[in-house]
């Protein structure tokens, strides 16, 4: 079949394949998100036991650990992975549009990595002002232990993973527009497609002000200039960075929450089989949340001197974004009413992902609203609240994926009692070290702090943080022990020779466990259904798949023109 | 497989029809990123603007006489690179080569100029840290120049990239990137050497 | 690489850009944006700095639609295209005009 051989090299490492490119950003994830848990658990420790670090340690650990979370675990695993895997089969395409950019993209991410880690290691230390790089801390050379050099390869590493994920959604939106199969209208796009293509599109617009504005914070730290920084007799603003950067921050929170919905779509349907409740109101309530997500960024600011008008607007458009996230929430629990419901793994990680997204968003509220913000903002309130969603997002949401897809990727199959258990120990130590952190913050308690011990009124609470960090460490062995299963399972797991062992119906399912290079082979597939054809009665099935595979007369279509 | 069982054989095109072709989409979806980039840093200069009294002052020491001859030179690889396009249409390879050359000669010619003017300037103590003015200043055309490099380059993987294959889109393409950067020179000149 | 993945609907829309072979008149163009350049320069030379802004990014709108429109042959593209180069315009507006209030009192000040 194939026309030409493969080396090592450019099968698995300088590969084209969307595939490998896939499993390449997914598993870098993967092994980053240990790494940013491992530092989390340090700086708990801390917390728990003061002393433990240093402060320009547990700033420097606070730091990484939010930005590795963000942008180098749900970006490159939710858009990366799953988008890079998952789209061209999902659409019955066989490649990305452009291959070689897709192949770019990685190593540019890869790159991005490398620098990432070694920034924490140079003379100095690494970057300690928190992942927002606020000025006047970040663009102030001086303001902690001289860490100039690890700021510069700190923005340089997120220059390079934006500079990344920017060639992934110029890929991603050129070929879901470009490469469908035939009969596969928009308004058949399997939801998790469209999740994709609304998240690309929020990224490429919101990410490149905050471009212009990192190359004014570097100018500010190399050169000396002003644009952030307020020195005597000179102009200078640290609110046109927080405006630049929540110009980008807050879409990109929905950047990586549309994929992991759409993850949840994905899976609630299949294991419900159900018909997902109302295919239009996800499409359209996306789109609107996406259009909305650009006006709401500057309640991260409410406490930031901006000016109370405009405070007042984004309270208001804020609360009016939980409408139609609501509304998907809704759907997605309308979804399982009257389905027959499987319990696999990815169905428990799915569903209490759905059960701790609606705490975070009910939480979120509060936090919306101008006059509670004053006093909840920088508590743990915030801590919790954005726990509850992106850890629901950033963890929750994409191990479901990889236990729904795995038997796809790799063609194996994770042990479904690990799973389960997996699961299940996952839930509970989260919300060991989450929920908390409510009452914390409506005490009073700040974040961010080296210690509660030193404020008089928090001290009664240090055993709230013991439970916390206890929670935490459990929950991240529990974690390395799946990637420990995961790894395992790759190489010497059980083998899965059903391309369709969920009985799923879009069109990844219907081509062998792993795809070969170029998906289909001699096939072609046809898309001839709306996506989720669930719970129709059949003779031996209780679905329809979307479509069907036919055999093509054309020469193979090969890698060479 | 059982899904595989209806299978017939037919005559297909790949995919759903869509009117643009993939190249020219994608690019514009990059390009219309890239437009933020610039419009970010022109926002900030407009709001800095507004709010500071001695841009006047300071503009009257840019150097109108070279950035006009700059306006002129990329003005001119704009004619060049879209009568490369119009060439590559018609098939006229060869003066498609020509006039590919042409643009990157004028890209390099204006980033040279542009050293210049940047060394005068600094000669005179007009460095980046000196006033509002002067950041905004390297900093926008400090990134438009390195947009004017990037196009260069990408004229000339064009260039390369045309020898082996006839690709309109590619010719396209690098010249749409070529008059984007000179759109925004378009507005950098006025804003920093005229008012 | 490229070619191999895409098939005929891809490959004929080039045969299709050949067809219309009708060109808009570039170099005709070229010096309508060079006349205007020199009356910027112009103005700005005669009029006093702080009142020419209005005259000059007038005629720098007209040089870029020119650009756009028949350079970039936007007056010929279809609503996809036409869509991506507007969004970035209704974003640096929605940037500049929500910036505004919590910039310029800061500087006032």
């Amino acid at each position: 079949m194939e026309h030409h051989e493969e080396s090592f090299i450019t099968k698995y490492i300088f590969s084209k394949d969307h595939k490998t490119i896939g499993k390449q950003y997914l598993i870098t994830g993967i092994v980053m998100a240990i790494f940013g848990g491992v530092l989390a658990g340090l700086f708990r420790i801390n917390l728990a036991e003061p002393g433990f670090l240093t402060h320009e340690q547990y700033n420097a650990l606070v730091t990484y650990h939010g930005a590795i979370m963000f942008f180098w675990v749900a970006m490159p695993i939710l858009l990366g992975g799953f988008g890079n895997i998952l789209i061209p089969l999902m659409i019955g395409a066989r490649d990305m549009a452009f291959p070689t950019l897709n192949m770019i993209s990685y190593w540019t991410f890869f790159l991005s990595t490398v620098i990432l880690v070694l920034s924490m290691f140079v003379p100095g230390g690494g970057f300690a002002g928190g992942w927002t790089i606020y000025p006047p801390l970040s663009a102030n050379p001086q303001s902690f232990m001289g860490a100039q050099l690890g700021t510069v390869l700190f923005l340089l590493a997120i220059a390079l993973e934006f500079a990344s994920m920017l060639m992934g959604g110029v890929n991603f939106v050129t070929t879901i527009f470009v490469m469908r199969a035939k009969g596969l209208s928009f308004m058949r796009l399997p939801i998790f497609i469209w999740m994709q293509l609304v998240a690309s599109a929020l990224f490429l617009f919101s990410v490149t002000p905050l471009i212009a504005g990192a190359i004014m914070l570097l100018m500010d730290i190399l050169l000396g200039t002003h644009f952030f920084r307020v020195e005597a007799q000179k102009v200078g603003d640290p609110v046109l960075w927080q405006h630049l950067f929540w110009f980008f921050g807050h879409p990109e929170v929905y950047v990586i929450l549309f994929p992991a919905l759409g993850i949840l779509y994905e899976i609630f349907t299949t294991y419900a089989r159900r018909p997902v409740f109302s295919y239009k109101t996800v499409v359209y309530s996306t789109i609107v949340a996406g259009v909305l997500s650009f006006v709401v960024w500057a309640h991260h600011q409410f406490v930031a001197g901006i000016n109370p008008i405009s405070a007042m607007a984004f309270s208001v458009t804020t609360i009016l974004i939980s409408i139609p996230f609501s509304m998907q929430l809704v759907v997605l629990g309308l979804t399982l009413a009257g389905g027959s419901i499987r319990f696999t793994p990815a169905f428990l990680f799915g569903v209490s992902a759905f059960a701790m997204f609606i705490i975070g968003g009910l939480t979120g509220l509060p936090l919306g609203a101008v006059a509670a913000d004053v006093y909840f903002h920088d508590t743990y309130f915030v801590v919790a609240h954005f726990h509850y969603t992106v850890f629901t997002i950033a963890v929750l949401s994409t191990i479901a994926g990889v236990y729904h897809w795995f038997p796809k990727m790799f063609g194996k199959r994770i042990n479904d009692t690990f799973g389960k258990i997996h699961a299940i120990l996952t839930l509970i130590f989260y919300n060991g070290f989450a929920f908390p952190a409510f009452f914390l913050g409506m005490a009073g308690h700040p974040r961010r702090y080296y210690t509660a011990l030193e404020l008089g009124y928090l001290q009664k609470y240090q055993w709230v943080h013991e439970i916390m960090t206890i929670s935490a460490l459990l929950l991240i062995i529990t974690q390395v022990v799946f990637l420990f299963v995961f790894f395992y399972t790759i190489f010497a797991g059980k083998e899965e020779k059903e391309p369709n062992p969920w009985k799923s119906t879009t069109l990844e399912w219907l081509t062998p466990s792993p795809p070969p290079h170029l998906n289909w082979g001699n096939f072609a597939p046809i898309v001839e259904n709306e996506p989720y054809e669930y719970a129709k009665n059949g003779k031996d099935q209780d679905y329809i798949p979307q479509g069907r595979l036919v055999k093509i007369k054309q020469k193979e279509p090969s890698a060479h023109h | 497989m059982a899904s595989m069982q209806r299978v017939e054989e037919i005559e297909k095109e790949e995919y759903e029809r869509f009117d643009v072709p993939f190249q020219r989409l994608g690019f514009w979806v990059f390009l219309s990123g890239e437009i933020i980039i610039l419009g970010g840093l022109v926002a900030a200069g407009i709001l800095f603007r507004l709010s500071y009294p001695g841009w006047f002052e300071s503009s009257t020491y840019t150097n109108v006489v070279i950035s006009s001859i700059n306006t002129f030179v990329l003005l001119t690889g704009s004619l060049t690179a879209v009568l490369a396009h119009k060439y590559a249409v018609d098939g006229n390879w060869g003066k498609v080569q020509l006039f590919l050359g042409l643009t990157a000669l004028a890209g390099l010619t204006f980033v040279g100029l542009k050293f210049i003017e940047y060394s005068k300037e600094i000669a005179l103590g007009f460095v980046p840290s000196k006033n509002v003015f002067w950041m905004f200043y390297y900093g926008l055309t400090g990134l438009h120049g390195a947009h004017v490099l990037a196009g260069t380059l990408i004229i000339i993987g064009v260039m390369l990239y045309i020898r082996k294959k006839k690709l309109v889109e590619a010719v396209e393409n690098a010249g749409l990137y070529w008059h984007f950067v000179d759109i925004v020179w378009l507005y950098i000149f006025p804003l920093f050497y005229l008012t | 690489m490229k070619g191999g993945v895409f098939m005929k609907s891809q490959v004929h829309s080039n045969a299709e850009h050949k067809a219309e072979h009708k060109h808009p008149p570039y170099v005709g163009i070229y010096f309508v944006l060079l006349l205007l350049t020199a009356a910027s320069i112009l103005i700005s030379m005669i009029i006093h700095k702080e009142a020419a802004p209005p005259f000059v990014f007038t005629i720098s709108t007209v040089k870029g639609l020119l650009i756009a429109l028949f350079y970039m042959h936007l007056k010929y593209e279809g609503r996809y295209i036409i869509a991506l180069a507007l969004i970035p315009l209704i974003i640096f507006a929605l940037i500049l005009f929500i910036f505004m209030p919590d910039i310029i009192p800061y500087q006032k000040m």
